[in-house]
């Protein structure tokens, strides 16, 4: 299994929530990430953090 | 509307003193994550490239010194040492491209001591204070505080478990 993820670019698309803002949707696990985000750092936050529990939990070792 | 998420790569600091996240469409267009932490650069607006590339090279212009090796002891204390940059290299990152001529928290958010860092994290989880409240108490603008809490990971963290920002 591929463990490694490539490139935001490639692997998360935003869809517009409305009010709530977008919503990151990984293109990789096909599911939506966190909640919907409004501002792009908080998008770079939710994503570093979905890529490294991810990275941990296809490598068999415990999410800290 | 489907926009994508530009991709983040890890570079050497101006003077290979850390790395700093950077943001990347192309060749040349890069910016650090701190200045697309910038309350303008709003998703539900786009991204428009050319303006943060412009804002990039404008505030980089009059801080020619706004590299880690720039900062203090205190400064580096909060997160740009290399022992620390793993779990910090976000804030750190901000710290140091926020040192804005723009100043717009009451207080150097350049300079901003770890104290005042810590107070504010326990503010919001222990107290459970808004972050318009934690920037009265301390003298921070609310955008600087929310940008604290965001790149400290605590905002996100408490948001997902529902409790209020």
């Amino acid at each position: 299994m591929n463990t490694n993820f490539p490139p935001s670019s490639d692997a998360v698309v935003f869809r517009d929530r409305g009010v709530d803002g977008v919503q990151l949707h990984c293109l990789i696990c096909d599911e939506d990430i966190g909640l919907p985000v409004l501002y792009l750092n908080e998008a770079l936050v939710v994503w570093d953090k979905h890529r490294e529990e991810e990275t941990l939990k296809r490598s068999g070792k415990k999410t800290p | 509307m489907v926009i994508t998420l530009p991709s983040v790569t890890y570079e050497r600091a101006w003077d290979g003193g850390g790395w700093l996240p950077v943001l990347r469409r192309g060749d040349n267009d890069m910016t650090t994550t701190a200045w697309a932490g910038d309350r303008s650069y709003n998703l539900k607006e786009g991204l428009d490239w050319d303006r943060i590339r412009a804002e990039h090279d404008a505030r980089l212009a009059t801080m020619p010194d706004c590299f880690v090796g720039g900062l203090n002891e205190e400064e580096r204390s909060i997160g740009t040492g290399s022992d620390r940059l793993q779990q910090s290299h976000i804030e750190a990152a901000h710290m140091i491209t926020t040192g804005s001529p723009h100043r717009r928290g009451k207080k150097n958010q350049w300079s901003i001591p770890k104290a005042d860092l810590d107070e504010m994290v326990r503010l919001y989880i222990d107290e459970e204070m808004t972050v318009p409240e934690i920037g009265e108490r301390l003298g921070y603008s609310p955008h600087s505080v929310r940008g604290r809490l965001v790149t400290a990971k605590v905002y996100l963290a408490n948001r997902d478990k529902g409790k209020r920002s």
